[in-house]
């Protein structure tokens, strides 16, 4: 195999494994390569575990052509935001203050991976400890967006974002507590689900927010997305917040027929809530007119305010951050980055009923989107209300912004949700479209996300990055 | 800076968190807490005093039976 191994999805790597065309140790190799090659380009990677990789793919080849073939993501290479824990495995949150931890447990979601037979390439960057945005005092540089490199990939999960979109590797997993799945996966142009609160385990996630942290797939098509989820969805009885429900079979709900599915459009947060980009609008309303037309019925709900949800989910983050980061912003401040210390140091200022009436406000938004959840299936917005901006237009105040209430609505909700492509900008940056369901009913958002994505041309274009000039200019540049 | 809150009301919320910052770190945290109260400010308190905290989910119906 040659030419787009690199971008094969799970599901076309696992069939030509299955039929012995393709080796895992072809696969993994080629992405190797293609990380060496590229990713000087995006600094997605902070460690590439290349040698325990091809040691994880030989083991799968032999297993396999044994006969003992764990399933779909047996041979599958996959990478890490580098906040979930690998044994023996740095794991640095990207902050100077964990550069040299290495842990010697796997996470929860790793352990599981690897028991179905994933192979890991490495160790994905994040924005600090997956807080604030692009920074350029932090022991690693940011990464950039594939489809135009001056850009923001999205926070925080942004190595996640680079890599799957550029073909370095085929799933990743990163971390959502406000968003931080989803808006990598909208600015870079792939799939990304923020699963339902308690339905993946967070054990040897570094935690962020306890309220809302959640572990989610980042994948280039809503199958991987099932395929992945399959792998790591399950009770934890190690974590307090883990749900100990049936595990629904993913994959195979996703029929593509979505007659009859009520969808909520909940149109005034682009309309009138949000300053929201043009372009993303009509993409909305065009992925609206598009499941309508596969039998969808779309109709109007209305939802509160993402000012609401963002001012409730920000607040608990503030002071549950603090209680995370108390003894090192007491005695660590100066190894935080700037922009984590922009967020963490006046979230520190949160004071406890501050906290309480926050937790009591998340109670009221649950209340009322369950509300809406009684006449719809499934709800649908943008995932962001802009294009990814350039970088260095970024201040460090934009952390404070609301408009990152069309994620949070779903992290104080606590219900799924998954963000899709829904198209292009006309200088090609990805339009993104977020598909939340109720608690537990992972399997609606999936559903309808799969029927949307095989009925639309979106998941057949890729990040212009591949230009031999680029490349080539690459290998120079690193020796 | 916001003239709601001043340096020096900032300067005692920076000592009740037990945080020693630098000139230059309070002076960021001087421009951006206004930032982060607008937000806390926006947290409405005048729910009924029965409101309890979102500390867990109420599962479905069909989940909580199984």
């Amino acid at each position: 195999m040659t030419g787009e191994l690199h971008h094969l999805t799970i599901a076309e790597g696992a069939r030509l494994i299955g039929r012995g065309e393709l080796s895992p140790v072809e696969w993994t190799e080629r992405l190797l390569e293609r990380i060496d090659a590229v990713d000087p380009l995006l600094d997605s990677f902070i460690t590439v575990t290349g040698d325990q990789a091809l040691t994880q793919a030989r083991r799968a080849d032999e297993e396999i052509r044994e006969g003992n073939h764990r399933g779909p993501l047996h041979g599958v290479p996959f990478a890490l935001k580098d906040v979930i824990d690998t044994a023996g495995i740095r794991t640095t949150a990207a902050s100077k203050i964990c550069v040299d931890r290495v842990p010697v447990r796997d996470a929860a979601v790793v352990r599981r991976l690897t028991s179905a037979g994933a192979t890991l390439l490495g160790k994905l960057t994040t924005h600090e400890f997956a807080q604030g945005g692009p920074s350029f005092d932090l022991p690693w540089p940011p990464a950039r967006n594939p489809w135009d490199r001056r850009r923001f990939t999205g926070s925080t999960s942004s190595g996640a974002g680079a890599a799957v979109a550029a073909g370095l590797t085929p799933a990743a997993l990163g971390t959502d507590q406000g968003g931080s799945v989803r808006h990598p996966a909208a600015h870079c142009g792939l799939v990304g689900l923020k699963p339902t609160n308690g339905l993946v385990s967070r054990v040897g996630a570094i935690p962020n927010s306890y309220s809302f942290d959640c572990v989610g797939p980042m994948t280039w098509t809503v199958e991987d997305c099932a395929i992945v989820l399959q792998a790591i969805a399950g009770h934890d009885p190690e974590d307090p917040g883990s749900a100990d429900v049936t595990i629904p079979d993913y994959p195979a709900a996703l029929t593509g027929d979505v007659r009859g599915m009520k969808v909520g459009l909940v149109r005034h947060f682009h309309d009138s809530d949000v300053e929201t980009n043009a372009e993303v609008k009509a993409g909305v309303e065009r992925a609206a007119q598009v499941l309508g037309d596969l039998g969808a019925e779309v109709h109007d709900v209305r939802l509160p305010s993402p000012a609401e949800f963002a001012a409730c989910q920000w607040t608990i983050t503030c002071a549950e951050l603090n209680a995370v980061h108390e003894d090192n912003l007491r005695h660590r401040l100066e190894d935080f980055g700037e922009n984590t210390r922009y967020r963490l140091v006046p979230g520190a200022m949160t004071g406890a009923v501050d906290y309480i009436q926050a937790q009591r406000l998340r109670r009221d938004l649950i209340r009322r989107i369950d509300a809406v959840f009684e006449d719809v299936d499934v709800l649908l917005t943008a995932t962001v209300p802009v294009l990814a901006p350039l970088i260095e237009d970024m201040k460090l105040s934009s952390i404070f912004a609301s408009r990152g209430g069309m994620n949070m609505a779903f992290s104080v909700g606590g219900g799924p949700a998954v963000s899709v492509c829904c198209g292009f900008s006309e200088e090609g940056l990805p339009l993104s479209l977020q598909i939340a369901g109720r608690p537990f009913d992972d399997t609606a958002v999936l559903k309808l996300a799969h029927a949307y994505e095989q009925a639309t041309p979106w998941r057949d274009r890729r990040p212009p990055i591949e230009t031999n000039e680029q490349i080539e200019g690459a290998k120079v540049s690193h020796g | 800076m916001d003239d709601k809150v001043s340096r020096s009301e900032i300067a005692a919320l920076v000592k009740w968190a037990g945080m020693e910052l630098s000139e230059a770190q309070f002076d960021q945290l001087c421009e951006a807490y206004p930032h982060a109260q607008r937000m806390i400010d926006s947290v409405p308190r005048d729910q009924p005093r029965w409101d309890e905290l979102a500390n867990v989910f109420e599962f479905p119906p069909e989940d909580a039976e199984q």
